[in-house]
């Protein structure tokens, strides 16, 4: 081993340069690398505690094995967390390349191909895919140190010297402390196999050709090194259990009984290309055109029990394209486990003979076949056809994060760190919305707490625990289960002091408003603070499930022990090797290198054939995307073209597929879509789309487009019916007229009262001065009733801000039987206004929202809707309630200026129109109709969101389809329970109006004949995106 | 028998126990002198003249807790100086001559509060707004204090001052259990009230209260328009009289008053202002054809105004509808306005087609644009044949085959 091996060090350098310049650029925007951040924060602010209280209301890091994190944090004292991050992710690189090297060395027995391997290695799309677009760092040290120890333990079973049992126990050690999957599954996966490969060197021995070597030789060998084999894997397995013990004892006490998180690797590739792309294409990268020789290799009798295991790891990876993956892992573990990892593997696994074919294809054997066979021209067009596609793959996987980027763009953190840290903003808990993986590095900045986390393992409160969404934080994703969630915790935010958000995205900020919240600040990074009022500071004593005292002794020790161990063992051999100048006896796996002399030639055709497949694969999936993409060859093909082009707001390539003829400029189009706002065209995501086409001739043909529309309030389904045209063999769509509507006049004025809150006067860190308090507006209950609709149970009333500032509203109501015991408790959500100026009125209504799916387990809708409402299941007969009224001083979000301008009444529905009077643009408008019976009490209250927005001094129509209400029960009618700022509503009745005028209520009914219901009311209320 | 006499014994021997200690004290003291200041915050010195052997302690009992002092000893005299620190709360303070734990002499005397040296009133005023009228009333609680934050005595006299309405009135209250209130009502005119307390001529803080309007009571409305035609553009403007309390108070800016407009056919429809200055305005857009409005305005459950009658005139009178050549087009227009004009643009067009048979196919729909409106029948959706057509603009209707 004196020849030092100029591939490897090629190799690492090259790795070194590439991938240690790149991760400064990449490895902040991966899925895991803050996260890990975020954990290496915790352990370097409290090493040996491991309770953390910012994420979930509270969890426990002893839920990841915490070396890389633990290493980070020791290396934060020296330079910061991302000094540590980025120094871990160097050393991961380092130990990556020597790991391949190693174990090329090992499989191979000789020192050109395992230069080779490490070379590839470190262009391997599969490795560039970990570490720069996931960033599992703790997965990559696992696996390289695995890689390290295989070496060892090969050794150890062969030679039976206990100076390897301990290397490779101490590597294992490492690996265990670093990433828990990694060594349960690389014992099945690398150890297993490579036992096997052991015994089979070992019966090799004892017979002179590998055709003697039978299966009775085999097995005497087996039992010979029996023992040894038993010996390491009882010990390995003691270090797994011994060395992350507080792990299982912490999986054992609180498992893991989420609803599965759906992951791209569980797809079926051919239907979800995207994730075929991610976690199949990209991994296997260059590979895939070189299986047939791979699986040949690995078939040979001495790699036989790795070609299983690559066999078995190719299609574990392959996820749920075949119905093998679920059917060898078992529901449980199919859900829990990511199946990358299974491709990962089997990629790293082909790595050396990878590297070996590209040995034999630069300077062996296959070089002189292809020559000797197609000519010296062909050789080189091949190898540099390979090279390139090699070149090209990587080239592709790095920009992958670049084009579509899994992030949102990088947030400035401090300008919210200094907002959470001022004021004692910190005594409440913050959600971050929008903010991608980054809310773990702004997590790790503050001491401020989140009800979100970004580890799903640890969720804790059951509002997320069942339902398949990762994080509240990127909800929309999540569809109906994410914003479903999120609904709950900005209805209730009570329950968790949840007290400012943190928005990043302005997709949720409708719901932020129609829940009640309100916009405060907008922060110098461009991040919209919202919060909301009447919510309590966090207790200062919060629960906590401790654990004992040798368990955190153990969690803080351990870990970094093994690495300190295994470096002293491993590295001071090492030394003692090169030091001594004795010549060392190279390690026994040396001996079992093939010599490359006769390249198959059935193999060179076989694979030609296979590559020429692949190939074809590519081109019908290539023109498989054509054919479905170009979007005027049909007229199906133009209208989905086009309600795309304008989901993604690409409305250039929108204006392309309107028909010419009509000559609308592209100017003009861009002028009319700017001036189009609401809910449809501003906060919307097109989930699905039919589209039925009628009247279908040559040159036309009519399309009635049912679009369905997920928004943060609820799904929409509009239809849209467009004509079509052919034109020069192009379809096009015939663009429908914008109403061109003007206004009157060019300049408006509007007088209106606003209000300020000094939030201090005094600039005082006391914590409320009296002085500065204002009096709680008072409101007034008009009418309360606890109705049963469908079989779910709602309170429903009027309510009136009797005083003179305009109120804040917040209603709360619990459900009791008649033995008193309290059933239920939920907020109003949108079916209200929450702002509400002196003497406005609104009716309401809450819900009572049970957790979805609790009851029925794993059954969930496929469809999409945020709206999907599950209501809580009572055990008991509500027969009572309590309501609390909650006002504060309000001064924003007060508009009035929505006009009903004209409302027609059909038997189906109501149509109207709506005016907007003011001078802000209301981009949604929310109507609140209220049914009341023929002595004009109010029976039920529903909404209805207006699709358009209304501009400024416009109109826009509206249609609501009206309900029926022969289902409805009143179980309840009474303001007995009814409390207003804590005091009971009958004295505040009687206090503030004395000689209430009951006709002005009834006078503002609209007389309206249906069933179950004699009259009705229509209230407005207006969401402002953009407020001026 | 045996059994019964263990017992005994046992139990005697449990139940004896070692003799008790007695203090083996002979000393004897006598008081000598004791400073008796009647105030806290300052020092206290106790003499006592001592007789016999053995060590003496005074033991200090007050709101503070208990403490020992350790004599000074002078020949027979025992002197305790006790600092003012620990004399700063008012109360009764018990002192023991002790030693040994057996009580020589003890008595208990009292100190008040520093009554020249006050130092600060804490005042709190709440709530900060009430309603005119009199009858609504905030409540000043005043806690004199002296520099060491003792409560005054009882009985001590406290001076309110209650600024409203550009008069003072003044209240003398009595201290009780260390604190002073009243309630002090605000009158029929709405403002502000300000107050402020003071004992023994030292000053507290200005506090305010707002004396906001009370109930706001019937008022007018009024309307502006430019013209009475039932264009679908032009803005009505409704406006309240200033709407009053009771007491001629102009309502709080902000009141919210509905404006409920009932057409002919008996929908309601609905605007809504705020007030400033006790006039709330609100806006609509005239109808688009002929009406009869009836407009009343509501501060719901405290107030509505009178009744408002308007009347729109059609602003159209006719237009007319004629075909392409090719009968493909349908163009509608001129649209002529009440004063010949071109209507303005936006005015809604509805088209509705017909077979000949009379049966309904499709309604379509567009805007004014210059005062004409066109409508064109694709060939691939309306192949050759007959149609009937009604053209509706602005309530006048029209009919073609």
């Amino acid at each position: 081993m004196k020849n030092t091996n100029s591939l490897l060090v090629l190799a690492l350098f090259f790795g070194l340069t590439f991938h240690g310049a790149s991760i400064f650029f990449t490895l902040e925007s991966t899925y895991d690398a803050l996260i890990h951040l975020f954990f290496a924060d915790h352990y370097a602010n409290s090493w040996f505690e491991p309770w953390d209280y910012r994420w979930y209301t509270g969890f426990t890091v002893q839920g990841y094995p915490p070396l890389v994190h633990q290493s980070i944090a020791l290396l934060s004292y020296i330079g910061g967390l991302k000094f540590g991050m980025f120094t871990v992710a160097l050393l991961g690189i380092v130990l990556f390349i020597t790991g391949t090297y190693r174990f090329g060395l090992l499989m191979t027995g000789n020192q050109k191909v395992a230069g080779y391997t490490a070379l590839l290695a470190v262009f391997s799309t599969t490795f560039i895919e970990t570490l720069h677009i996931f960033g599992q760092l703790p997965s990559i040290i696992g696996l390289s140190v695995l890689l390290h120890s295989l070496p060892e333990i090969y050794l150890w079973i062969k030679t039976g010297r206990y100076r390897y049992l301990l290397t490779s126990l101490s590597l294992i050690a490492v690996t265990v402390t670093s990433h828990h999957v990694t060594p349960i599954f690389g014992m099945v996966f690398f150890v297993f196999p490579l036992i096997g490969m052991v015994v089979m060197d070992v019966s090799r021995d004892k017979v002179s050709t590998n055709r003697e070597l039978t299966f009775k030789v085999f097995f005497k060998s087996f039992r010979q090194l029996f023992w040894r084999i038993v010996g390491f894997g009882f010990s390995s397995l003691v270090l797994i259990v011994v060395c992350i013990l507080p792990y299982w004892i912490n999986s054992k006490k609180n498992p893991i009984t989420q609803i599965p998180i759906p992951h791209g690797s569980r797809d079926n590739f051919l239907e979800v290309t995207s994730s075929g792309l991610v976690f199949f294409i990209v991994p296997w990268g260059i590979l895939l055109f070189f299986l047939p020789y791979i699986f040949y290799r690995f078939y040979s009798k001495r790699y036989l029990f790795f070609g299983l295991s690559i066999s078995a790891l190719t299609i574990l990876g392959t996820g749920g394209t075949t119905p093998i993956p679920l059917k060898v892992l078992g529901e449980t573990a199919f859900n829990i486990l990511t199946l990358d990892r299974f491709t990962l593997w089997a990629t790293i696994m082909a790595l050396p003979i990878f590297g070996e074919f590209i040995y034999r294809l630069a300077e062996g054997d296959l070089k002189q076949q292809l020559q000797l066979r197609f000519g010296a021209i062909y050789h080189r067009v091949l190898s540099i056809l390979i090279g390139g596609s090699i070149l090209l793959m990587v080239i592709f996987t790095m920009s992958l994060g670049y084009f579509r980027p899994s992030q949102p763009q990088k947030i400035k953190m401090l300008p919210i760190v200094n907002f959470l840290n001022q004021d004692q903003h910190d005594q409440w808990r913050y959600l971050p919305l929008g903010f991608g993986d980054q809310m773990a590095w702004l997590s790790a900045q503050t001491n401020a707490m989140t009800v979100d986390g970004n580890y799903h393992s640890a969720r804790r409160l059951p509002e997320l625990t069942t339902r398949a969404i990762e994080r509240l934080e990127n909800s929309k994703f999540r569809g109906v289960e994410g914003i479903g969630s999120l609904q709950q915790f900005l209805t209730v935010p009570e329950k968790y002091n949840l007290k400012y958000i943190f928005s990043n995205d302005k997709f949720y900020d409708p719901i932020l408003y129609f829940c009640g919240w309100q916009r405060l600040q907008h922060l110098e990074n461009g991040i919209m603070v919202w919060e909301k009022l009447n919510v309590p500071p966090v207790p200062s004593i919060l629960p906590k499930e401790d654990v004992a005292q040798w368990l955190k002794l153990m969690w803080g020790i351990v870990p970094i022990l093994t690495i300190l161990i295994a470096f002293v063992i491993n590295i001071q051999l090492l030394w003692i090797r090169i030091l001594n100048s004795r010549i060392i006896r190279q390690p026994d796996y040396m001996k079992y290198g093939v010599d490359y002399r006769k390249f198959p030639s059935l193999l060179i055709s076989i694979n030609h054939l296979w590559a020429f497949l692949i190939l074809l694969l590519l081109g019908f999936g290539i023109y498989q995307f054509y054919i479905h993409n170009t979007a005027q060859r049909s007229p199906q093909n133009v209208v989905k073209a086009y309600y795309n082009a304008l989901d993604f707001k690409e409305f250039e390539t929108a204006h392309s597929f309107l028909d010419v003829e009509k000559e609308i400029s592209i100017a003009q189009y861009m002028q009319e879509v700017s001036v189009t706002d609401g809910i449809l065209s501003s906060y919307a995501k097109l989930d699905a789309m039919e589209i039925k086409l009628s009247n279908e001739t040559d040159l036309n043909a009519r399309a009635e487009v049912a679009t369905f529309w997920v928004t943060p309030l609820e799904r929409i389904q509009k239809t849209y019916n467009n004509d079509l045209v052919k034109r020069q063999g192009k379809w096009y769509i015939v663009p429908s007229l914008l109403d061109s509507d003007i206004p009157t006049d060019q300049l408006f004025t509007s007088n209106n009262t606003t209000f300020y809150n000094h939030g201090r006067r005094r600039i005082t860190t006391e914590q409320t001065h009296h002085e500065d308090v204002l009096k709680q507006p008072v409101l007034e209950v008009l009418s309360a009733k606890l109705v049963k609709m469908d079989g779910s149970y709602s309170v429903i009333g009027e309510l009136q801000n009797v005083d003179n500032v305009p109120a804040d509203v917040v209603l709360k109501a619990t459900l009791y039987n008649d033995e008193d015991k309290e059933l239920a408790s939920y907020n109003a959500k949108f079916h209200m206004k929450h702002k509400l100026m002196p003497m406005e009125t609104t009716t309401f209504k809450i819900n009572f929202e049970g957790i979805a799916w609790s009851q029925t387990k794993d059954t969930i809708p496929p469809t999409f809707n945020p709206d999907e409402f599950t209501p809580v299941t009572f055990s008991e007969q509500p027969t009572k309630f309590n309501l609390q009224c909650a006002g504060n001083v309000a001064n924003t979000d007060l508009y009035k200026g929505l006009v009903l301008q004209e409302i027609q009444l059909l038997p189906e529905g109501i149509k109207g129109q709506l005016y907007n009077s003011g001078i802000q643009e209301v981009t949604i408008p929310l109507l609140l109709i209220s049914y009341y019976d023929a002595d004009k009490n109010l029976l039920w209250v529903d909404h209805k969101f207006v699709r358009d927005g209304v501009r400024v001094q416009r109109k826009q129509s509206f249609r609501y389809d009206i309900k029926e209400l022969d289902g409805l029960k009143i179980l309840n009618s009474s303001l007995e329970n009814c409390y207003v700022n804590g005091l009971p509503n009958a004295e505040i009745a009687g206090k503030v109006i004395g000689e209430r005028n009951k006709q002005h209520s009834y006078d503002q009914l609209q007389p309206f004949k249906g069933l179950g219901y004699d009259f009705i009311k229509l209230e407005l209320n207006s969401y402002i995106g953009n407020p001026r | 028998m045996k059994w019964k006499l263990y017992i005994l014994v046992m139990l005697t021997g449990l139940g004896c126990r070692e003799k008790e200690e007695v203090p083996n004290t002979n000393l004897k003291a006598e008081i000598v002198a004791i400073s008796h200041p009647s105030s806290v915050g300052n020092g206290l010195e106790f003499q006592f003249h001592l007789q016999g052997k053995g060590n003496a302690l005074l033991l200090l009992e007050n709101s503070f807790g208990p403490l020992f002092f350790q004599p000074k000893i002078i020949n027979d005299k025992a002197m305790f100086n006790i600092p003012p620190e620990f004399t700063e709360e008012v109360g009764e303070f018990h002192w023991k001559l002790v030693s040994n734990s057996k009580v020589l002499l003890s008595d208990k005397f009292y100190l008040g509060p520093r009554i020249g040296n006050l130092s600060k009133i804490e005042t709190y005023f709440g709530p900060r707004s009430i309603r005119a009228g009199g009858q609504d009333y905030s409540m000043l609680t005043v806690i004199p204090t002296d520099d060491y934050d003792n409560p005054l005595p009882d009985s001590t006299l406290v001076a309110i001052s209650q600024q409203i309405n550009s008069k003072t009135n003044v209240f003398e209250v009595r201290l009780k259990d260390g604190l002073a209130y009243r309630l002090l009502y605000g009158e029929e005119k709405s403002g502000r009230m300000l107050v402020t307390a003071a004992v023994n001529g030292i000053p507290s803080k200005e506090l305010t209260s707002i004396v906001s309007p009370a109930n706001s009571t019937d008022f007018k409305i009024g309307f502006e328009r430019v013209h009475d035609f039932a264009d679908g553009n032009q803005v009505i403007r409704f406006m309240t009289s200033p709407i009053t309390d009771r007491f001629g108070n102009t309502v709080n800016d902000g009141t919210l008053v509905n404006f409920i407009v009932k057409n002919k056919r008996g929908e309601l429809l609905k605007s809504a202002g705020t007030t400033l200055a006790g006039i709330a305005t609100a806006n609509m857009l005239h109808p688009n054809e002929e009406e009869e409005w009836e407009v009343n305005a509501y501060i719901t459950g405290e107030a509505k105004s009178n009744g408002l009658q308007l009347n729109f005139k059609s602003a159209i009178k006719d237009f007319e509808v004629k075909l392409s050549k090719n009968n493909r087009k349908i163009i509608v227009g001129p649209i002529l306005g009440f004063m010949g004009q071109l209507v303005p643009e936006g005015l809604v067009i509805e088209l509705k087609i017909y077979d000949s048979n009379g049966d309904f196919i499709e309604a379509q729909q567009t805007h004014s644009r210059s005062g004409m409106g066109s409508f064109e029948l694709e060939k691939g959706f309306y192949p050759r044949g007959d149609y009937q057509i009604t053209v509706e603009c602005a309530g006048v209707k029209k009919k073609c085959v």
